[in-house]
């Protein structure tokens, strides 16, 4: 239910819900995450600046060479994170829907509370997700840094294929989760999740980016990133872009650019691909109208077919134009049948 | 048992009770969650549904539209959860055996898809409770979270599927 008494005050409790592309958190019992920020962090290189570090040890009375090790900056949230700054390298604390680097995780939790959720943690339980095939160690690092760090009342860890399942009102189900970095097949039975037969795939949101980024390039067309356009002038359609770029530039990361070039694409597919509702249709396909899409350098370009055959390649493997291994990838439908076969004969509807 | 907090009112095995043994007072019970224990709503019994004759005959047809005609009525046209136990009498063919009648007790989770993601969350992760204490053994569970799961044919059919041939 809502809220546990704690000292005789009715609290709600906190869910925090990691994922490779965005951390949600928000209160329990409402409709919606209050927050829902990307799962990059900014990191910020300090600058050796020699000078500083001297006069600092001099002041501590510390007259010896050592120098003292200066702080990484760190940005987070969807606006802070796109400012093209130097030294900084975009950073996930998330592989493979695992926790993997916990200072970052730390910061994320932080951030959260301090600017999203505006509590205190020692007020408030908190709920967190964990995908099916979490381990033993990240568990009890998280338990550690939860009551050692953030002095949380409560606290819980559940999976996320069981509350995807309550969320539908159901106890049973095959839930199927398909994520920026991978697709995740796990049966749920009476609440529970049936973690021998997981079934994951490196095959989600992060590949059809990478399909259309393949796209543009056999097109030729160059993505150019929004941080890095000063003017631009409205051209018309197909025309050659009249643009000029941003001066004064930080001299920033590949990491960086490798995202901001990412968000064009992430928007590309978001607005303009789709799927077929049955087996991939030829004559559907040519009859699909097309839609224009707009570069940030403002070229734009009508695009047709491609809408439909890029993300198919979720569903049949030979919509994938990869530069060699396919192999070890299976469809969702693959994914989704050899789960089910896996699940004991007896839990099967 | 169950993950919610929720839990099960002592009323509620009585009035099941009533449902599964002696004289089968009730016909079938509805049960909701109010603050944090599952109640009973409702337990008709079967005078109150009104329907004589031989049920086994037509496998409950008209006590069961009976029943979805009520569960339609107290969760506002399907955008409300609810439990539900029903006696469902029926008929159906053994190989060896021949027709014979039966008597199962369906239970059934009910969460539409209009219902607000918040009661359905409650209502799925309290449900393993209130099996628990109707005793699993006993009931045959069902989920339903649209009209269409609620056709007395698609009952039927798992119910002759699960104890006919076989």
């Amino acid at each position: 239910m809502s809220g546990a008494v704690y000292g005789g005050d009715e609290v709600s409790g906190l869910v925090f819900d990691a994922g490779s592309q965005t951390f949600r958190v928000g209160f329990a019992g409402e409709e919606y995450p209050k927050g829902d920020i990307p799962s990059h962090i900014a990191v910020q290189e300090p600058v050796a600046d020699e000078i500083i570090e001297k006069q600092e040890a001099m002041e501590e009375g510390d007259n010896s060479n050592v120098k003292t090790k200066r702080e990484k900056n760190f940005f987070i949230g969807t606006t802070k994170i796109i400012v093209p700054r130097a030294r900084t390298t975009m950073q996930s604390f998330m592989k493979e829907g695992l926790i993997e680097d916990w200072d970052l995780f730390e910061k994320m939790v932080e951030h959260s509370y301090e600017n999203i959720l505006y509590s205190n943690p020692a007020e408030h339980p908190a709920l967190f997700t964990e995908s099916a095939w979490n381990d033993r160690a990240r568990r009890e690092k998280l338990t550690e840094l939860m009551f050692e760090k953030f002095q949380v009342p409560a606290y819980y860890l559940s999976k996320n294929a069981v509350l995807s399942c309550f969320a539908q009102g159901r106890t049973h189900g095959l839930m199927v989760d398909s994520g920026a970095t991978q697709t995740s097949v796990v049966p749920v039975y009476d609440g529970y999740a049936v973690t021998h037969a997981v079934v994951k795939c490196a095959i989600g949101g992060d590949v059809i980016t990478e399909q259309l980024a393949h796209m543009l390039e056999h097109q030729k067309i160059d993505l150019v990133p929004t941080y890095k356009i000063g003017t631009k002038e409205e051209v018309n359609e197909g025309d050659a872009p009249k643009w000029t770029a941003k001066k004064n530039l930080p001299e920033v990361t590949e990491s960086y650019d490798k995202f901001m070039k990412k968000q064009v694409l992430e928007d590309m597919s978001a607005t303009m691909l789709q799927l077929c509702d049955t087996n991939i249709d030829m004559d559907y396909v040519e009859k699909l109208p097309s839609t224009p899409y707009s570069f940030p350098n403002g070229y734009t370009k009508e695009f047709a077919a491609e809408r439909i055959k890029l993300p198919e390649c979720l569903f049949d493997l030979s919509y994938l134009k990869t530069e060699g291994k396919k192999e070890g990838l299976m469809t969702i439908a693959q994914m989704a049948a050899t789960s089910a076969n896996l699940a004991d004969i007896d839990i099967r509807p | 048992m169950s993950t919610s907090g929720v839990s099960v009112h002592p009323d509620v095995p009585a009035t099941f009770q009533k449902l599964s043994e002696g004289k089968k007072e009730f016909r079938y019970i509805l049960f909701k969650i109010q603050e944090k224990d599952i109640v009973v709503e409702a337990a008709v019994t079967q005078e109150e549904l009104g329907i004589s004759g031989d049920e086994y005959e037509e496998s409950s047809k008209s006590a069961f539209e009976k029943f979805v005609q009520d569960i339609k009525a107290r969760t506002d046209n399907l955008t409300d959860c609810l439990y539900a136990v029903f006696d469902f009498k029926f008929t159906c063919s053994r190989v060896g055996a021949g027709t014979s009648k039966m008597d199962k007790i369906i239970f059934l989770q009910i969460c539409p898809d209009g219902a607000s993601i918040k009661k359905k969350m409650v209502y799925a992760s309290s449900a393993s409770a209130i099996k628990a204490t109707l005793g699993t053994g006993r009931i045959m569970p069902f989920q339903v979270s649209d009209e269409s799961e609620l056709s007395h044919r698609e009952f039927l059919n798992q119910l002759g599927a699960k104890y006919g041939d076989n």
